[in-house]
């Protein structure tokens, strides 16, 4: 597991979320990864999903401000998307809020 | 054995190994290996944490610190600070001392850690770590370092689902399973095991590390369903062929973890220090299952959620698709238990106008109250206490994280696991035996300057970790609440090598300054609840 990289930049974070994704699914075809994919539909288990987002809070030394954000919507963690996750960190790191298929405000 | 630095450890994890399963099976054959070890080497019961629980008792071992310094409490944590607990997922981060691995890390020592809780996301140790209990769809990310996944399946073939948990087959397990599903309960834990041996024997084959440790942890699951087929004392009263036929698998494992046992302690050498011990017990659960919420709410401490059903199945834990914070009327809930592996009952208190709970002023006349109505509780055939004990958290968890702890921990007379769920009566029968875990544990000691064949008197989890270090040449730090077992040496040894004490870890410190708030969202609590029924503890 390599350590957070601290990054700040919109497509700099979708790379990277989109590289842990590739990484974790190197056993079977998950498909194409995009900003849309869903991630229920890329990490077979839902308790990956848990994992993954403890990963990213990890490696972006988030706290629990990631779960803490999913707390707060009314939507199933495996139906979030790439692109979802992403925009959460970026709010996050920028102290930004944000909303489901938005980007920060 | 006399540099420091050349000193080498092989620690391996039994989970759930008891002398009643263990010694019956050295003495029949069914593990020679292990009982030339056990001969050339000193035995003793290891005392479990108050709780013999997993997580918990895993972290006592590798930290040497009790669970309310070290912060791990149950397989969730527990956040009281809103209107009603929420879970949180234990990791590695939650783990606030120093682990075994991290300090002799720090001390230039190479480490291997495979298969142990608490371990995800991995620390970045000088050495090599595959965390337990990490979904196989997330194993290639689970790892240290980054690129070990990809070397195990090059060089073993390895196949993520045979290694790690399929949460779907414990799923299935936990709802109850049928003989011949026994029999693949059974099979697939013995294939487990012989790929994580694998992986044990590779590493120690080509990355020869000073602390070497891994964990088994087939016996604890098998036990749990299969207990009573495997103690000789219960097996006469399974005669039937397919009965005999569990046996002779569950016997097959313990012959091939003997198996594994001899060729990893080869690997290790002469020279290696090895240690085998369990995190606890194990022992036949009674008759009976206490649903210690039924028994809250005829109290008056506990109101249940509407339209909440009746467990007619004698289970502790819910299935797949409830979640227990939604089990309870919140409203009128002042006293719930939240999570069978814990035993556990949490008390809400009043801290302001409005809120639901005892006054805070109020709060030790109430559970004083509590504990001697729940040792009070008999059960009607026998008029025998069904609560041998109860465990305020000063007395089981006193330390800096005592507050997340339960208010209180029940210990049941049988050892076992108390129900969540709702049901027509406090106390109802089991509908199938099993196994629980038992306070006794085993350490197992052998390698040079062991003194062989001796019996110790019973040791305590705290000490394992400071005999480890000591055993590495390492000194114990200061804040360890156990001491090495010296009695487990040879005088000329301990001579030798006298046990020396370091100033307070490094690592620890820093961690308590680490803000460790993690709670995870309502769907994360979901699919943990979903691994945590899986396993059969919530």
């Amino acid at each position: 597991m390599q350590q957070p990289r601290h990054r700040t930049n919109k497509d700099d974070i979708y790379r990277d979320v989109r590289a842990i994704l590739l990484e974790i699914t190197t056993d079977w075809d998950a498909g194409v990864i995009s900003p849309e994919t869903r991630l229920g539909d890329v990490l077979l288990e839902s308790i990956s999903v848990v994992y993954f987002i403890g990963d990213l809070q990890h490696r972006y030394e988030l706290q629990d401000r990631l779960f803490e954000k999913l707390r707060t919507l009314e939507v199933k963690i495996t139906d979030l998307h790439v692109s979802d996750v992403v925009n959460f960190i970026v709010g996050i790191v920028s102290g930004r809020d944000v909303t489901l298929q938005g980007d920060p405000t | 054995m006399n540099a420091e630095a050349s000193a080498r450890v092989l620690f391996i994890g039994l989970d759930g190994a008891t002398f009643s399963i263990l010694d019956p099976l050295m003495l029949d054959g069914t593990m020679p290996f292990l009982a030339k070890f056990t001969a050339k080497g000193v035995r003793a019961v290891l005392h479990s944490t108050p709780h013999p629980l997993t997580p918990p008792a895993w972290t006592s071992m590798v930290t040497g610190r009790s669970p309310g310094e070290h912060g791990i409490f149950d397989f969730v944590r527990i956040d009281r600070r809103r209107d009603h607990p929420t879970y949180t997922l234990v990791t590695s981060a939650d783990v606030r001392c120093e682990t075994i691995w991290s300090i002799a890390s720090r001390h230039q020592r190479r480490v291997i850690s495979l298969n142990f809780p608490c371990m995800f996301p991995p620390p970045p140790l000088n050495g090599f770590v595959v965390p337990g209990y990490v979904p196989w769809t997330y194993l290639a990310r689970a790892v240290h370092p980054a690129d070990l996944y990809k070397r195990l399946k090059a060089q073993l073939a390895l196949n993520a689902r045979e290694l790690a948990t399929d949460w779907n087959l414990e799923r299935q397990a936990v709802q109850g399973l049928q003989a011949d599903e026994l029999e693949m309960w059974v099979k697939s834990h013995i294939d487990k095991e012989q790929r994580w041996f694998e992986v044990g024997r590779l590493l120690m084959r080509e990355e020869p590390s000073e602390l070497t440790a891994i964990l088994f942890d087939g016996a604890d699951r098998i036990q749990h369903l299969c207990y009573h087929f495997i103690d000789p004392h219960l097996a006469s009263y399974y005669p039937s062929p397919q009965d005999q036929h569990i046996r002779s698998l569950c016997l097959d494992y313990f012959r091939r973890l003997d198996g594994f046992l001899e060729e990893l302690i080869g690997l290790a050498g002469a020279e290696a220090l090895v240690f085998i011990a369990s995190d606890h017990g194990f022992a036949a659960a009674g008759q009976q299952i206490f649903y210690a919420n039924v028994w809250l709410q005829q109290q008056g401490y506990l109101a249940w959620g509407e339209g909440i059903p009746f467990d007619q199945a004698g289970r502790v834990a819910l299935d797949d698709h409830a979640e227990v914070g939604k089990l309870f009327d919140w409203s009128g809930t002042v006293a719930y238990a939240l999570t069978s592996a814990s035993n556990g009952i949490f008390i809400r208190q009043r801290r302001a106008d409005g809120e639901i709970g005892v006054p805070v002023d109020e709060y030790f006349a109430f559970r004083e109250r509590l504990v001697r109505s729940l040792l009070a509780i008999t059960d009607p055939k026998t008029d025998r206490p069904i609560i041998r004990q109860v465990l305020t958290r000063e007395q089981a968890f006193p330390g800096k994280y005592m507050e997340q702890a339960p208010d209180l921990t029940l210990l049941l007379s049988d050892s076992s696991f108390l129900s969540v769920l709702r049901a027509d009566a406090p106390l109802r029968q089991r509908c199938s035996p099993c196994g629980t875990h038992h306070p006794d544990g085993i350490l197992l000691v052998g390698g040079p300057g062991i003194r062989p064949g001796e019996t110790l008197a019973p040791v305590e989890i705290l000490d394992v970790a400071p005999t480890l270090l000591y055993g590495l040449g390492i000194p114990v730090p200061s804040e360890a609440e156990g001491s090495p077992v010296v009695s487990a040496f040879e005088p000329s040894f301990l001579a030798a090598r006298p046990v020396s004490q370091a100033a307070s870890s490094v690592e620890s410190e820093s961690r308590r300054a680490q803000p460790q708030e993690t709670s995870l969202g309502p769907d994360a609590e979901e699919q943990i609840m979903k691994r945590l029924r899986a396993l059969g503890y919530l």
